[in-house]
């Protein structure tokens, strides 16, 4: 299986006629991609925006991220078995992509899918400020702001919303067919016989909520673990779903995931990367736990892996299966390290007084004595000192006691940046705190108001400043209607990119700590 | 104290003493996916467990099944 990597580094996003790619500007069609999501009769309006790093904008309402990307030569669709795409087996041939460009698909969790999907959380992403540490601050996107029919069920308004974005996804790739691109990357598992043999597992939710969730090829139940070619994942086989904002479900991150584009350097000169076992996490019960534990270590074992290498994309209840997996490789004979973040994203709380206490933050969730390689990628409290360095990134044994011999403690990760996930990027889901805290508020919306994590008003005393004329905020709701001249189907769509957003300050200067770079 | 666990690896670690083992997450004491009378028997069985569980001594985290006791095996 050969794949070659055709990537269009896009450094402006311009809006006009002719779509196509030219020295790094991405001229995008709006009124085509308008035109081809409004084809769908489940989708009521649109709206489009634009959206780059470093602007003062905060954009709420985060249902997926989808990098756009077409597949020139060679089998199959991009991003197979979802959004109308056949399910044929993809990772040969050409694909080009966009670097630095997403799609960014936003829209509002209605109150009844919110009941529906209890996970169904909103996420957001500053472009500036303190809140801008994520990965995905630094992208460029074409914002699409769905607005849905209402009465829509929850697999229906996923499966509506998805289809919009990889719509909007194709549109956009579709014009770089044609286009020379200036990088190439080759990527090809060429057999490397003399260097050991290392299997990533790769542990990733499957949904409790059936017909909704992470998809391999579209297919998103909860499954015995199966062996994917690290291209199949580069060609979008692994896809999120429209329901949970939650960033390690990004489909940006599956085709972007930093455990591949590491391991692929490596593989030939120090290792043999023999393939990534795909094992789908929480299970309900711990015999499944237990069975999806016992096959992946045998398909590892049967791929003849003296190593391997566990990551998991986070949740709660997920790590028993993870650590029973990590137990099986060792008792396999398969030397396993597993890579993750310290805390548990369900129980830690998100203050930078417990990453600094450390002692006091919650530990992982369940650990097994066989789990004694592990790498930490930090913490998910928020960020206060800047970004860290992967070196200085400690490694830990979750419950083990310090041995006396081990020398000075290394300094406590004080945050989480480029982490979640595969562990690599992670996603600050910032709440809000002191005066910023949302309103109560009353009526049937007020539940799903409350879960966002955004104030729905601006706060007293802080002026905001709408950088585009026209734009003004509502008296109450606390959204921001369209601007009064907008054309087309944006009209009466409610804004998910929020330009001047109230970022979130810190309430005091702390001193930076020692050794950090700001 | 005896806990009903779906995860009673989860709850030993945490230092519960006596862990009966519960059906799923999502229904621990129960299984809708059985019939109204068989899932009543199940829950009988689970509490019955867990009763006897509590009346017998530990000296560290053990694991009770409902097959261990109780009305007729799981």
């Amino acid at each position: 299986m050969n794949l070659e990597l055709g990537t269009f580094p896009v450094e402006t996003v311009a809006f006009g006629a002719t779509p196509g790619w030219h020295q790094g500007t991405l001229s995008i069609d709006p009124d085509r991609i308008r035109s081809r999501v409004l084809e769908d009769p489940r989708i009521r309006g649109i709206r489009i925006d634009r959206v780059a790093p470093g602007e003062r904008t905060r954009i709420i309402h985060v249902r997926d991220i989808i990098e756009p990307r077409v597949k020139v030569s060679g089998r199959g669709h991009v991003y197979p078995g979802i959004a109308g795409h056949p399910p044929d087996t993809v990772g040969d041939g050409v694909t080009y992509r966009t670097a630095g460009f997403a799609v960014l698909l936003c829209s509002e969790v209605l109150p009844h899918i919110r009941r529906a999907v209890s996970a169904a959380t909103d996420s957001l992403i500053d472009m500036a400020g303190p809140g801008a540490v994520t990965v995905y601050s630094t992208l460029r996107y074409l914002a699409v702001t769905i607005e849905t029919d209402p009465g829509l069920e929850l697999t229906e308004w996923n499966e509506a919303l998805r289809t919009a974005g990889h719509h909007v996804a194709d549109e956009v790739a579709a014009c770089l067919r044609g286009a020379t691109p200036p990088e190439r990357q080759a990527f090809a598992l060429t057999p490397a016989p003399a260097l050991p043999r290392v299997v990533h597992v790769h542990a990733l939710n499957a949904s409790m909520v059936p017909g909704i969730g992470t998809g391999i090829y579209g297919f998103t139940p909860h499954a015995l673990p199966m062996l994917l070619h690290p291209n199949e994942i580069l060609d979008g086989a692994i896809a999120g779903d429209a329901v949970v904002g939650y960033p390690g479900k990004c489909t940006w991150l599956h085709v972007n995931n930093p455990v591949l584009l590491s391991l692929y350097p490596r593989h030939g000169q120090e290792l043999s990367w023999v393939g990534s076992i795909i094992a789908r996490t929480r299970w309900g019960s711990l015999a499944e736990k237990q069975l999806s534990a016992y096959q992946t270590a045998k398909l590892a074992w049967m791929l003849e892996a003296q190593g391997a290498l566990v990551t998991w994309n986070h949740g709660g209840n997920d790590l028993v299966e993870v650590m029973l997996t990590i137990q099986e490789l060792e008792r396999a004979g398969i030397r396993t390290v597993f890579l993750t973040i310290e805390s548990d994203i369900k129980v830690v709380r998100l203050t930078p007084e417990l990453a600094d206490t450390g002692s006091d933050e919650p530990p992982l969730l369940f650990s097994v004595p066989e789990a004694d390689a592990i790498v930490s990628t930090g913490t998910l409290a928020a960020a206060r000192h800047g970004p860290r360095r992967g070196r200085d990134r400690p490694r830990v044994r979750p419950g083990a006691a310090r041995h006396p011999d081990a020398g000075p403690r290394p300094p406590r990760p004080r945050e989480v940046v480029r982490c979640v996930f595969t562990n690599l990027w992670a996603f600050r889901q910032l709440r809000p705190r002191g005066p910023e805290l949302p309103r109560v508020l009353k009526g049937p919306r007020a539940h799903a108001r409350s879960l966002f994590l955004l104030p729905v008003t601006p706060p007293a005393g802080r002026p905001r400043r709408p950088v585009r004329a026209g734009a003004r905020p509502r008296a109450r709701g606390g959204r921001l209607q369209a601007p009064s001249g907008s054309r087309g189907g944006d009209a009466g769509v409610p804004r998910s990119v929020l330009q001047a957003p109230p970022i979130i300050r810190r309430r005091r200067r702390l001193p930076p700590a020692p050794g950090s770079d700001r | 104290m005896v806990v009903v666990s779906a995860l009673p690896p989860l709850a030993m670690q945490a230092g519960a003493n006596r862990v009966v083992q519960g059906v799923k997450i999502e229904h621990v004491c129960g299984d809708p996916a059985l019939s109204p009378s068989a899932d009543q028997a199940l829950r009988r069985r689970l509490v019955v467990a867990a009763l006897r569980a509590l009346e017998t001594p530990v000296v560290e985290p053990r694991l009770f099944r409902v097959s261990d006791g109780g009305e007729g095996d799981a």
